[in-house]
């Protein structure tokens, strides 16, 4: 398919995407937070869950209904960042957890949360999944009704059971859902959009039809789903494939041109742009149940739409395979070179490969979807707590030099082993001791989110979320509280390369060359090298990961796969297992800010390494040695997804034998066993100048790790670790 | 027991696409035996180690750079080796570059049979300012010459670049004859040979040669000058640059000039 530029709707998707932002309202949240408290104390005496249901459907009725006159779709999130969402951080999660801990348990909650203190840890609860929209959408939400009530009527349960209280809540929201619907059926009447009012008649009660009912009975769903939790990371799943059949349709039918239904996806993608840091993550392209490659139209819109409407979000994530058409694959480059790192691309044998080895089974691993940045979930099916914990590796080193000491707070953590740094005899002692810390960090770490996992589903339940998950309704149990078919968690990594540089560091220099003691190291250390410039420049010429050395890239493989094994061993308070996951989000620039200087070389409060990507600037000998470093173990124990992140400047892909290369490198580091790459496409130069005068480049949208954002929003540490990146022009 | 060669590689650039097809890595030899005024590498020059002041970095490089190291050919072997799999998917494999790399003839024979043994598409860059017999030595291991022609009239070819190009006409004219692949690559540098005359003789006489494939103009640019600072050498006087309206109109003429491919 050719690439669509303008439609004849073009002015008004312009002034759509223009006036999106200003659909976004603060005191939402405010009105929101009186609701849900009144709400709540109105139905003091029910389940936890039912007040849930009761406050969600308070609010969605009160809910400001905003509508334009250019609407293609209606519905506005109106959701921005993580203000609201509950909980609101680590610390309050830890300490409501107290409340019912035992002794023993007490004291792992007080050390974990020591972890978070000193930037060990990280934890972003809530989110994450890819709700039911199929199941939404094959049922109408009328069928769904009829489900839960006659789960409700099922003469076998008792009244209070779990089980019935969960179809009473399902009820309660499914409810809510349709008058909110309603409301904008009648509010687009009101503005003379007869048809979307139609729409919306509709679909608030019956299974939509038409592909226009199919994508706006999903925004909705979308929404509500945003708003229940106020958290991040609720992605989409494969929407070429949800809605194809709604598409082939009409199209076959004459309902609908090719036009209308791009435009109606470029509508879809203004209203995900509306979402500031969402992180929506939209799948396309990959293979079908067979194996075989489902590309369609839509497919090829997703592309077009992102490189037309150009917001930084949906993170827009194409599934690679073999069979995929030549031009599809064009048409990716095409949109990496616009520069805002769409589409990521993810290997879909090796991706379906991670999906069997986490136990899914056959049919789920092929219909994989992302999860916010790159993390892999069967859409509807599973909640695997994705961001529900993740360790700094660099930080456990920062710990060993200074006998569990953080250089940055002055806090301390116990270590297994407070051992004085003189008696460590050679490397094999330090790395050795390194494990014992890693294992030791690690076994917190699952100690301590066991006891949240515990309570998480019973203090905030989530039925709207739930009620779209088939399995819930079966099973009378929240998606945080055991109730989808998977359900899972992840452990993921933070300063991957940090870490294995600062080891390579300590190996040459300090045992292998004897050129420093290691003492002399964690005190230049703990002074940031001041006035230690030659010691530093000397760590930082050791080898780094990233360079094809295979030394080095062995501490990788290793930690990588001691990690993986150690996370396929644990479990959560639900007996589901863990996936281990190397993408760093923004943690290795928010843990990097509270990690001291490293032995690499790194100074204090800099970012750590990005994601499977080498440190910043480390990698000398160009993307194939760095395609080689990062395939130097097996991707696929990596449940929880990775990231490669690749740097070009723009004038790289301009050429179109370099375009072509390009797609032969992609197709090596597949080959390779590579799960996932992406690819910024902007010079550091420009990254400065929007640094320096940040208002004339508002629209600049940069790949920071497993997800795109507005360059001038992330925060500085961020930023320069964008620019610091390595880039690649070509030679 | 065997002599086993080496040569001065003062770079090894891995992820080349500009010096043959696909993905290639590109080994450069240190040595020249010319000098063009506008070199952009001018460390390739002088052959053996030379000393360079690295003006880049942070605040406690005052360090000074090495140019040139000796590797084995089994070395350089393995170097290259590394990306093979990148080579199979892309139709690429390695070039060999300089300096003029036919000028460590014995070294160059040798790696150019080891690659070849190994499976490698074979690519020698070279100006042709060499006696014809270093040729004859890789012949048989070199799928692709790039060779280089810079300027048409041969006194103003000696004055800029330290040779004549009669040598440098007639081993092209030698190559063609006996079948092999080229690719010309042609500098265009501002005030020298960025004229319809110039860029006209020379595609006029290589353009139609058998076996010739393509023609590239390669743009000039300043950052030959850097590296000359770092050597001590003064700049290379080139005050101009070479507009891209230009290069395109240099590239329409010199397909207009000949049958075959023309890029940039």
């Amino acid at each position: 398919m050719e690439w669509i530029g303008r439609t004849s709707n073009e002015e008004r998707i312009e002034r759509l995407r223009d006036s999106e932002y200003h659909c976004f309202r603060q005191s939402i949240y405010e009105e929101r937070k009186h609701i849900y408290a009144r709400t709540f104390r109105e139905f003091a005496q029910s389940p936890q869950v039912i007040k849930a249901a009761r406050a969600l459907m308070a609010f969605l009725s009160a809910k400001e209904i905003v509508v334009n006159t250019d609407e293609l779709l209606l519905g506005h999130a109106q959701f921005c960042d993580y203000a609201g969402s509950r909980p609101a951080d680590v610390e309050t999660e830890i300490k409501e957890a107290m409340e019912t801990a035992s002794t023993e348990e007490k004291s792992i909650l007080r050390e974990f949360l020591t972890g978070f203190q000193i930037g060990l840890y990280g934890r972003a609860s809530g989110g994450h999944v890819i709700a039911g929209y199929e199941f939404v959408l094959e049922s109408g939400l009328d069928g769904l009704k009829n489900a839960a009530v006659a789960v409700m009527e099922d003469d076998g349960l008792s009244d209070g059971s779990q089980k019935r209280i969960m179809a009473e809540s399902f009820l309660l929201v499914y409810e809510a859902a349709s008058c909110y619907i309603e409301r904008y059926a009648r509010a687009a009447e009101n503005a003379g959009l007869e048809e979307l009012a139609v729409v919306c008649r509709r679909i608030a009660h019956d299974v939509p039809e038409s592909f226009t009912e199919a994508i706006q009975l999903l925004w909705f769903v979308h929404e509500i789903v945003i708003m229940e939790q106020l958290s991040g990371s609720f992605s989409i799943g494969r929407l070429d494939r949800i809605l194809y059949p709604y598409y082939r349709k009409d199209l076959a039918e004459g309902r609908l041109t090719k036009e209308e239904a791009y435009d109606l996806i470029r509508a879809l993608w203004i209203k995900f742009g509306g979402v500031r840091k969402g992180y929506q993550n939209v799948t396309v392209g990959g293979c079908d149940e067979k194996g075989t490659s489902c590309v369609n139209d839509l497919t090829y819109f997703a592309l077009f739409a992102s490189g037309s409407i150009k917001m930084d979000q949906p993170l827009l994530s194409l599934r690679w395979t073999q069979d995929m058409p030549a031009d599809l694959k064009r048409h990716a480059v095409t949109l990496l070179q616009m520069g805002m790192g769409f589409p990521a691309l993810f290997n879909d044998r090796v991706c379906i490969e991670a999906r069997r080895n986490s136990g899914i089974d056959e049919a789920d691993a092929r219909n994989y979807g992302i999860v916010g940045c790159v993390e892999l979930s069967t859409p509807g099916k599973e909640r695997a707590d994705t961001e529900g914990l993740r360790i700094n590796w660099a930080k456990i080193i920062e710990l060993m030099l200074h006998r569990g000491r953080c250089a940055q707070t002055g806090k301390t953590i116990g270590i297994s082993q407070n051992r004085p740094l003189q008696e460590v005899a050679d490397f094999t002692q330090f790395y050795q001791w390194y494990l014992a810390e890693f294992d030791h960090f690690f076994k917190l770490a699952i100690d301590g989110y066991r006891i949240l996992d515990r309570n998480y589903a019973g203090k905030w339940p989530s039925p709207f979320l739930s009620s779209t998950v088939k399995a819930c309704l079966e099973t009378g149990r929240d998606i945080a509280g055991g109730g989808p078919v998977y359900h899972n968690a992840s452990i993921n990594g933070t300063g991957m390369a940090t870490a294995v540089d600062s080891l390579e560091a300590v190996r040459r220099l300090v045992f292998r060359n004897k050129a420093v003691s290691l003492e002399t190291v964690a005190a230049a250390a703990a002074g940031n090298y001041e006035g230690h410039g030659i010691l530093r420049r000397q760590l930082r010429s050791c080898p780094h990961y990233g360079n094809g050395n295979q030394e080095t890239d062995s501490l990788m493989a290793a930690l990588v796969t001691r990690f993986a094994a150690l996370a396929k061993e644990s479990t959560n308070a639900f007996g589901g297992q863990f996936y281990a996951g190397m993408y760093t989000v923004e943690w290795h620039s928010v843990l990097g800010r509270m990690t001291g200087a490293t032995p690499d070389g790194r100074k204090a409060g800099t970012a750590l390494s990005n994601g499977m990507s080498p440190s910043q600037g480390a990698d000398v000998e160009g993307p194939t040695a760095v395609a080689l470093s990062a395939t130097c173990f097996d991707h696929s124990c990596l449940g929880n997804g990775m990231v490669l992140d690749l740097k070009f400047h723009p004038e790289f892909l301009e050429k179109e034998r370099h375009k072509e290369a390009f797609l032969h490198f992609v197709e090596t580091y597949f080959a390779l066993g590579g799960m996932e790459l992406q690819v910024n496409v902007v010079s550091s130069k420009m990254l400065r100048q929007a640094q320096a005068s940040p208002q004339n480049y508002r629209n600049l949208i940069a790949r920071v790790s497993g997800f795109s954002a507005y360059f001038v929003d992330l925060d500085k540490t961020l930023q320069d670790e964008i620019i610091a990146r390595t880039e690649y022009t070509g030679f | 027991m065997e002599r086993t060669p080496t040569a001065c590689i003062f770079n090894i650039q891995r992820f080349s696409l500009d010096d043959g097809p696909g993905i290639r890595t590109t080994v450069f030899l240190k040595g020249c035996s010319m000098h063009c005024v506008w070199c952009h590498n001018p460390e390739s020059i002088a052959p053996g180690r030379q000393r360079m002041l690295c003006s880049e970095g942070d605040e406690t490089c005052h360090e000074v750079r090495v140019a040139g190291e000796y590797y084995s050919i089994q070395e350089i072997y393995e170097k290259v080796m590394a990306d093979v799999s990148f080579y199979r998917q892309s139709m690429g494999g390695v070039t060999f570059s300089g300096g003029e790399p036919l000028l460590q003839r014995e070294f160059l024979a040798g790696v150019l049979a080891a690659c070849k043994a190994g499976g490698l598409h074979t690519a020698v860059d070279t100006a042709g300012n060499v006696p014809w017999f270093h040729f004859e030595s890789i012949l048989e291991h070199t799928d692709l010459f790039l060779y280089d022609l810079k300027i048409w009239d041969e006194e103003k070819h000696a004055r800029f670049t330290g040779a004549g190009n009669r040598l440098i006409h007639e081993n092209l004219q030698r190559l063609s004859d006996l079948g092999a692949a080229i690719w010309i690559r042609i500098p265009v540098i501002p005030g020298i040979n960025d004229t319809e005359d110039e860029i006209g003789h020379l595609v006029d006489f290589a353009g139609h040669m058998r076996g010739v494939e393509q023609i590239s103009l390669l743009r000039y640019h300043a950052m030959g000058n850097r590296k000359r600072k770092a050597l001590g050498l003064s700049p290379d006087g080139i005050e101009e640059t070479v507009t891209q309206e230009k290069m395109l109109s240099l590239k329409k003429l010199a397909a207009d000039h000949s049958a075959i491919r023309v890029i940039l």
